[in-house]
């Protein structure tokens, strides 16, 4: 059995030299792609994002963890595209409308993706119009927003009527976060679901979809 | 005329630190003397659990007393209006402090003309390092690179009794590899909302 240890403790000290190598090293080894992602990277972020929310780390170490995944992913990603790994749904996030701040949104982006996600990224000041363009194009099942400023927690509510205007509500789910976001806000404009962190994103995408 | 329900009652306002130059010279206190203020440290705001946290015991504080209280903070921590509510103090309206040194409107334009704007005002400035630099890591080029990507511009938002802070925020800007704004404060929106809340 492989060890993980050594995957997510690099990923948790944002040592990308040596996630690189391990990633490398579990390739080799033939590991799953899926089994790398699950107890290397998501059991890595999912502690890194505890950590942040008990305040035992801040921002610069999260981003320094992200960055170590991100570097891996570049090893994976090919793989996912030669065929033999089936996308668990498609994804469109993006940073809402008049909005700058993305670390948290590129964070769930990547964690979906490690999710077994196909996530497309619009980035951020993601006009509704936009959202709905790109839901429409990639026959989307979830589009998710964030929103870090409680001056544009609105554009959340207007996306989702700028779908509905669309006539495209129904088919697909809505999911919103960012630190201002609370569950009740996301009943309150009707989302389909609200995630506080980006390791519950992940399981709350799966719920969304019905896969276990 | 207004009439004050209870002229002779307490009335604490309790400010985040960042709104000290602006009170001082506001002067509230004159024409309302039951008047007292507190500031709460601005750096919280990198952590706004800590600020809650904070902020709730400064206010249970309060409570015990027969006395008014009313805050002086933007929405800086989720459901802040519901946390005010809860502990039966009044929020000034307003969402952070540059929208409410500049006014909603003159806020809502600037974002409307440029989204990508990062703004300073004197507490930032003096305090850079503490509050951001430090905490961010700004230092490093990689992380200050990944942090103010989507910007494009810095507004320095000056207060009338600011001291020379532009070479200081001339340098701040360099060091975020951004052009320098300025624009002055004048106090009218922030002196109407808090003058309309205290004499209810
Ligand atoms: C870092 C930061 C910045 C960085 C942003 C860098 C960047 N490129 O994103 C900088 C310094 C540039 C910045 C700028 C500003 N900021 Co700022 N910023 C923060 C800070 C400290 C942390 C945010 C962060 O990145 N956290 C780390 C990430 C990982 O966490 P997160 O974003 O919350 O994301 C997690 C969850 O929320 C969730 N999530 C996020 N998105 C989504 C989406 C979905 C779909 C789901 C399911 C989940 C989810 O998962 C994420 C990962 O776990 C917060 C305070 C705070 N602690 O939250 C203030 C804060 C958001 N900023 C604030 C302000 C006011 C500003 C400025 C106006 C300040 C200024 N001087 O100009 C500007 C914005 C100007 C503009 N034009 O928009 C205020 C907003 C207050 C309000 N009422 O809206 C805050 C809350 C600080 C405060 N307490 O007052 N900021």
């Amino acid at each position: 059995m492989y060890d993980f240890k050594i995957l997510t403790e690099a990923v948790l000290h944002g040592d990308v030299q040596k996630a690189v190598a391990e990633t490398e090293g579990a390739l080799e080894k033939g590991l799953d792609i899926q089994e790398i992602l699950n107890k290397g990277f998501i059991a890595a972020m999912d502690q890194v994002g505890q950590k942040y929310s008990r305040g035992q780390i801040f921002v610069p170490e999260m981003l320094r963890s992200a960055r170590a995944m991100k570097e891996c992913m570049r090893l994976i990603r090919p793989l996912f595209e030669k065929g033999d790994f089936i996308s668990k749904g498609m994804v469109v996030i993006g940073t809402v409308k008049q909005d700058v701040h993305d670390i948290g949104k590129n964070l769930v982006a990547m964690m979906l993706e490690g999710g077994g996600f196909t996530v497309t990224d619009l980035g951020v000041e993601v006009a509704p119009e936009k959202f709905v363009h790109k839901v429409r194009e990639v026959k989307a099942d979830i589009v998710a927003m964030s929103a870090l400023l409680s001056t544009t927690m609105a554009a959340m509510r207007e996306t989702i009527v700028a779908l509905q205007e669309a006539g495209i509500r129904d088919q697909v789910k809505v999911m919103i976060g960012g630190a201002p976001v609370t569950e009740q806000f996301a009943l309150d404009i009707k989302a389909d679901s609200y995630a506080p962190d980006a390791g519950s994103a992940v399981i709350v995408a799966r719920k969304l979809l019905g896969i276990s | 005329m207004r009439v004050y329900s209870d002229i002779t009652r307490p009335i604490n306002l309790i400010a985040c630190g960042v709104f000290r130059s602006a009170l001082a010279y506001l002067k509230l206190e004159k024409s309302h003397p039951t008047l007292r203020v507190r500031f709460l440290p601005s750096n919280l705001h990198l952590q706004p659990q800590e600020l809650r946290n904070t902020l709730s015991k400064a206010l249970n504080g309060t409570l015990m007393k027969n006395e008014r209280t009313v805050c002086l903070y933007g929405s800086c921590f989720p459901d802040f209006s519901d946390f005010c509510d809860h502990h039966g103090v009044d929020k000034v309206p307003g969402h952070h402090c540059f929208q409410m040194l500049l006014g909603s409107k003159r806020y809502d334009n600037i974002m409307k003309e440029m989204v990508g704007t990062y703004f300073l005002e004197r507490d930032l400035i003096l305090h850079f390092d503490k509050y951001c630099l430090e905490p961010l890591a700004l230092q490093e080029d990689e992380i200050r690179r990944a942090f103010f990507k989507p910007y494009r511009r810095v507004i320095y938002i000056r207060q009338p009794a600011d001291p020379d802070l532009v070479p200081q925020a001339e340098e701040l800007a360099r060091f975020l590899g951004l052009p320098l704004k300025i624009r002055d404060a004048n106090y009218s929106y922030l002196k109407q909302t808090l003058v309309n809340l205290i004499e209810v």
